[in-house]
């Protein structure tokens, strides 16, 4: 289960993440994500502060919805990881080479 | 401790039997939650791939030793298949060279302490060891 809140910095649209990024909420947040990205948000930063367990279908969320992004010209950045996801995206799987990641969201919103 | 249909649906119930297992034997939650991202993708990859042309369950069963390991054992009754045979995602890759799959065995293997399969009567048999301590 994941709850998604919506907060605007200037251009960028800040959605804090908090729960479980489990596979039924993977697919919550690409349906979420394709519609925001569809209708032509161009600076998005996903505040993961509060999201607290991530599995291999919420990793495929963030990299096929970042690819999207990239390709309408826009930004999906991620900051504030915890220890788990910092575990699994980084240590484990080296997603940090492929996702944009700040370690808060004050450094991630001057990079937009 | 609970068998139960392999589908999507019953994900959350499997995951949440799993959770008040580790909750109810006072494993910290940082440890229960790795336990618990192991599950899901052994767990999603037999509700995805296991029974192909029909329906079946899968049976989940864990204790805990006097050693403080965490054992789970995940049975499904369908196609052969050892998920450590899977080669390991080469994680340096750019993302548009990595192959797809694989991605979620790996991360398994980086969170148990060991990984074992067996085939047995028509079933297959992984055991998951967590370390407690």
């Amino acid at each position: 289960m994941i709850q998604i809140e919506e907060n605007r910095k200037g251009d960028v649209l800040i959605l804090n993440l908090s729960g479980r990024l489990d596979n039924p909420a993977a697919h919550d947040l690409v349906k979420k994500l394709t519609v925001l990205i569809e209708s032509g948000e161009q600076n998005l930063l996903l505040n993961l502060e509060n999201l607290t367990y991530i599995s291999s279908s919420g990793l495929r969320a963030f990299t096929g919805r970042s690819q999207r992004m990239q390709q309408k010209g826009g930004k999906l950045f991620f900051c504030s990881l915890n220890r788990l996801v910092k575990r699994v995206v980084v240590e484990i799987t080296h997603f940090d080479q492929v996702l944009t990641i700040y370690e808060t969201e004050e450094e991630a919103l001057q990079h937009f | 401790m609970l068998k139960i249909a392999a589908t999507l649906e019953n994900l959350p119930a499997m995951l949440s039997a799993i959770r008040q297992f580790a909750a109810d034997h006072q494993v910290i939650s940082e440890k229960s939650d790795e336990i618990e991202v192991s599950a899901e993708e052994i767990l999603v990859n037999i509700i995805n791939y296991a029974y192909p042309d029909t329906s079946g369950d899968i049976e989940i069963d864990c204790q805990i030793t006097p050693e403080k390991k965490l054992i789970m054992t995940i049975t499904d009754w369908g196609v052969p298949f050892d998920p450590r045979t899977l080669p390991d995602p080469d994680i340096d890759l750019p993302l548009e060279e990595r192959e797809k799959g694989g991605l979620g065995i790996w991360i398994v293997r980086n969170l148990t302490e060991e990984l074992d399969y067996h085939r047995e009567n028509e079933k297959n048999i992984l055991t998951l060891i967590f370390g407690l301590s």
